[in-house]
């Protein structure tokens, strides 16, 4: 168990280890390795004092340089910037891993050649014995920042490609099946290799070379075997993949709730067993589905013929009823004011048929009440409305009436930039007319009423003012109530049931607005609804018990 | 007595209405359907009608409607509905124009007859209101330092007295006799000239215009409502 923390420990510092190193950071470490390889390879190596010449194998040097190049290619960090500064950046680590180097050699050959004491003039220096000071550096240039070029491309390709694998089937599936090419090309290789050079008697300094030349043409042969497997990788991928494919997209059709989907079933695979269970799952869940609609069905109907039952009952039962209680009153009514005698006996009979008539009226009066707590629940359809041809059609048809019986004028008065509102256009119409009813109750004639819309931060105010009598203070805070009415509507009997109000204010709460009253007594009352403007709200429909 | 057109198709029904009704002294005419409550509505002469909602041939609804499209003043007829159904009364309150009450079945005959009687009182008031602005009064006004004397036909100001026009008098004396009432353009200009308004008209703007100049410091007691009407600042204030 610890060896396996300790292995896994190993793994996440490796992966820490790659394409994480600053430019600056990455840099510092190839140099400090390029200067370790050649500051060695050249102290080690024999110089005669008199031709001043270096005698190392260039082969060793130049090898350093891919090592180097490689080492700061796999440290450095790829940052997420804009393509041409990543190029940038990289492309100055290339230089600059190009030039440094040269110069540790210059240093190295001063410090260990000319500082012993030798004249020496920097131009016939010949490095290694061979060549020129100036193709040295062009070598190491060309070992060093080229490499480093060549390796960093091959970084980026492998980061795509790996993204790519990670984010597509098919390309871990061709990915798995070319690590087991090259494999198998690379244990062909090696052994190959290996046999070759065992029969050449080799130094040290030979061996280097010639390693370095088996990988190069291992790589070749890799780079002729691998796309050829990869094309037949990626075929059979693809057939793989377009099955999974198919199921990919029946799932999402379910989930969206296409129910009839079904994917056809191929081979006899683990892939084809989940077709096969797609299928059968599919079908279970249809048939639930239909099950439980028509089960929502029946139900509704059900509920929808019961409710006209309940309905049509206590409504059927209504008049008879009232005309009972009519003409019992009546006959009553006769007795006691003494227009007709009637026998002891008949007139108990009656008094018990008043009562229970009236017991038989609050039944149905419970019936009622059922019934419209089922069937009386408003629908609301909210859209966007224009509220400005709402008012204006409101007081057009208002108006002639409102003149011709108690000369009272009714007028729009609209302000400017109203924007539609999220309303049920019926329920607001329903909303003002009660208003306007009620303003037209209490308003003597001469007088105005105005129904006006305003726009005020994301809401329209629509309201109905009148030049009516006003509502007294104490009065204010119940006129929202059910059958409440104002003293003054009892006393000078100006109709109206009290109901008119209540409902307002439902109708408006239930279109998610408020309405307001402002009221001097004397000078007139100011109803003001305030609703939402239609501004991408969202549409639903609501429902509120009536 | 007035007379109420009864429209009811329930035959006992109508007639137990009909016999409460008239024992409150009323004239009753009764109608079994929508059509045959249309046609006597325009021969006879009626001051309110109780409607039922569910009629044979026509509804009480659509009777409603038509009722308020006919020419003339009948079209302004106090209507009480009388519905068997409650989700009917929302609409017969707010969505449909033109019922000034309503009723559900079964109902107390005492309650009919009250509320009959408090629409036609309503009407009465709305009459004699109109009547009241319409008619001469002999009362002399005065409001503050502002006094009106109908029968002289004249008014002072600070006992300085005022040269009016007959129009500026008229207005004037209707303002003065309620104050805090508020009245619309075209009603003043109804009182006025006795004419129909017509949109658009000035006439009355410039009449209180000129008033309110020859009333000098008392011309701001003439307050406008919402730019299309007039009224007297109610409360005394001659030194504001």
């Amino acid at each position: 168990m610890r060896a396996l923390a300790i292995l896994r420990d190993a793994e996440i510092r490796m992966r820490k280890l790659w394409l994480t190193a600053s430019p600056l950071r990455a840099l510092s470490e190839t140099l400090l390795l390029a200067g370790l390889v050649i500051g060695l390879s050249l102290l080690a190596a024999p110089h005669t004092p008199t031709t001043a010449i270096v005698q190392v194998d260039p082969a060793l040097i130049l090898l350093s340089g891919p090592v180097c190049a490689t080492w700061c290619a796999l440290r450095l960090r790829p940052a997420h910037r804009v393509w041409w500064r990543e190029a940038l950046v990289e492309g100055s680590v290339g230089i600059i891993l190009g030039i440094l180097p040269f110069t540790i050699v210059v240093v190295s050959v001063y410090i260990f050649v000319v500082d012993r004491g030798y004249q020496l003039q920097l131009p016939t220096v010949r490095v290694f014995g061979v060549f020129p000071l100036a193709w040295f550096a062009a070598l190491l240039f060309g070992a060093f920042s080229l490499e480093f070029v060549v390796a960093r491309m091959g970084v980026r390709v492998a980061l795509l490609w790996n993204h790519m694998r990670r984010t597509q089937l098919r390309w871990s599936l061709t990915h798995a099946q070319l690590l087991a090419a090259a494999l198998a090309s690379l244990t062909i290789f090696i052994p190959i290799s290996l046999f070759t050079l065992s029969f050449r008697d080799l130094s040290v300094y030979r061996l280097v070379p010639a390693a370095f030349v088996f990988v190069v043409l291992t790589s070749l042969g890799l780079l002729i075997m691998l796309p050829s497997s990869a094309v037949v990788s990626m075929f059979l991928a693809r057939y793989m993949n377009r099955r999974l494919e198919t199921l990919t997209n029946a799932t999402a059709a379910l989930r969206a709730g296409d129910y009839s989907v079904r994917v056809p079933v191929t081979g006899e695979d683990e892939v084809a067993q989940l077709q096969h269970d797609f299928n059968t799952m599919a079908g279970e869940l249809e048939r639930a589905m239909r099950d439980l609609q028509a089960e929502r069905d029946t139900v509704a109907t059900l509920l929808r013929s019961r409710r006209e039952l309940v309905a049509g009952v206590s409504h059927d039962l209504r008049t008879p009823v009232a005309t009972l209680r009519g003409y019992l009153e009546s006959a009553r009514a006769r007795w006691e004011s003494g227009a007709e005698q009637l026998p002891d006996m008949l007139r108990r009979d009656l008094s018990v048929m008043e009562r229970e008539t009236l017991a038989l009226q609050s039944l149905i009066d419970d019936l009622f009440t059922l019934s419209r707590a089922e069937v009386d629940r408003l629908e609301m359809h909210p859209e966007a409305t224009d509220a400005v041809s709402l008012a204006r059609g409101l007081v057009a048809s208002m108006a002639p009436l409102a003149w011709q019986r108690s000369r009272i004028e009714v007028v729009a008065d609209i302000g400017p930039g109203i924007p539609p509102v999220m309303v049920d256009p019926h329920r607001l119409e329903q909303a003002l007319r009660n208003l306007a009813q009620n303003a037209l109750r209490h308003t003597p004639p001469g007088g105005i009423i105005a129904i006006s819309v305003s726009a005020d931060a994301g809401r329209v105010l629509v309201g109905v003012k009148d030049t009516g009598e006003g509502i007294r203070p104490d009065e204010l805070p119940h006129i929202w109530d059910r059958f409440y009415r104002g003293a003054s509507a009892i006393e000078k009997g100006s109709g109206g049931t009290g109901l008119g109000l209540a409902l307002v204010k439902e109708l408006t709460e239930a279109m998610g607005g408020t309405v307001t009253v402002r009221s001097v007594p004397g000078q007139g009352s100011c109803f003001t609804l305030s609703l939402k403007a239609a501004q991408a709200a969202v549409r639903q429909p609501h429902t509120l018990a009536g | 007595m007035a007379t109420i057109l009864l429209v009811e198709d329930a035959l006992e029904l109508a007639e137990v209405i009909a016999r409460e009704l008239e024992s409150a002294g009323y004239h009753v005419l009764a109608a079994g359907d929508g059509l045959s409550a249309l046609d006597l509505l325009s021969k006879e002469a009626c001051e309110l009608m109780v409607l039922d909602w569910m009629l044979p041939r026509l509804d009480g609804l659509e009777v409603l409607r038509q009722v308020r499209r006919m020419p003339g003043p009948i079209a302004s007829i106090p209507v009480l509905m009388l519905t068997a159904r409650g989700e009917e009364m929302d609409r017969v309150v707010g969505l449909e124009v033109g019922a000034d009450d309503y009723l559900t079945k079964p109902f107390s005959m005492r309650e009919l007859v009250a509320r009959v009687r408090a629409l036609l009182r309503r009407e009465e008031v709305i009459r004699q209101t109109l009547r009241a602005d319409a008619a001469p009064q002999g009362t002399v006004l005065d409001y503050g330092v502002l006094e009106l004397n109908p029968e002289a036909h004249q008014v002072t100001l600070d006992g300085a007295s005022l040269d009016l026009s007959p129009t500026e008098f008229t207005l004037l004396h209707l303002l003065l006799r309620s104050p805090g009432r508020a009245f619309s353009r075209a009603y003043l200009m109804e009182a006025a000239w006795q004419e129909v308004s017509i949109g658009g008209d000035r006439s009355v703007d410039n009449v209180i215009l000129r008033l309110r100049k020859k009333l000098g410091t008392m011309g701001n007691l003439i307050e406008t409502v919402w730019g299309i009407g007039y009224r007297l600042r109610p409360e005394h204030g001659g030194a504001e």
